[in-house]
């Protein structure tokens, strides 16, 4: 068709069909409509969206400042678990000294309280025989004594009497 | 007469003596001043004399030297 009628009658036949202050009327309400949506929606979508970017940016922030605040507390109780630990290591060492100390002190001590429980006992076993001896020999010579005097008693006759008498008078004599 | 002469000699025997036995006795506490001598008989010093004059002791008892023996042992 286009062929067949050429430029300048389709140009007509649009005019004809189309009206040119209704088309001016729909682009300047199109324009209207453009501004209106752009003033009444657009914008405070945007800001609605900036907001909510700003809103997110500022929890990523607190999250980032969290996550640091977490990881200088993982830091630190590492830290602090670091030093207990080795506080402790240090705690179960003076214990283990002082336990060993105490056990040598105690076993020492016994060894000593034997030493001289055992050095007592034979002290005391030592004087109980020196006793015994002391005893035994008093006994003998008391008995043997006992024994000479009734043998003494019995022998002396009047004539070894009278010798003894005379023999003691002539030694304090000479003495004199 | 001295003052000695007072003193009496007490004079311990085993058994009684002779006169021989008295003379050398008497003999021997005159030389020391004593004007006489008692005798005692005491079978416990089973033999030998024992002389007391004053505070003076002459002791040649048997009992005595048994008791000297016995001490001796002791020490």
């Amino acid at each position: 068709m286009f062929v067949e009628y050429g430029g300048s009658q389709l140009l007509a036949s649009i005019g004809e069909l189309v009206e040119w202050e209704s088309v001016v009327c729909h682009l300047i309400a199109l324009v209207i409509l453009t501004v209106g949506l752009y003033i009444l929606l657009f914008k405070p979508v945007k800001r609605m969206i900036r907001e909510r970017q700003e809103k997110i940016k500022k929890i990523e922030k607190e999250n980032s400042d969290l996550n640091a605040e977490v990881k200088q507390m993982k830091d630190s109780t590492s830290v602090l678990l670091a030093e207990a630990k080795k506080e402790a290591a240090v705690i179960h060492e003076n214990a283990v000294k002082s336990a060993n100390q105490k056990a040598d002190d105690i076993v020492s001590g016994a060894r000593a309280q034997a030493k001289s429980l055992v050095e007592r006992t034979e002290q005391e076993l030592d004087e109980e025989r020196r006793s015994l001896q002391s005893d035994i020999e008093r006994q003998i010579s008391d008995v043997s004594l006992a024994v000479a005097e009734k043998i003494l008693r019995r022998d002396i006759t009047p004539e070894d009497d009278k010798k003894m008498i005379a023999d003691s008078l002539a030694e304090w004599s000479k003495d004199q | 007469m001295s003052s000695q002469n007072k003193i009496t000699a007490k004079v311990i025997l085993a058994r009684k003596p002779d006169s021989e036995t008295m003379e050398k006795i008497e003999a021997f506490v005159r030389k020391r001043g004593c004007a006489n001598a008692v005798y005692e008989i005491d079978s416990g010093i089973i033999g030998g004399i024992i002389v007391y004059i004053g505070d003076i002791v002459y002791d040649g008892s048997v009992k005595s030297r048994l008791e000297k023996i016995r001490s001796g042992i002791a020490d």
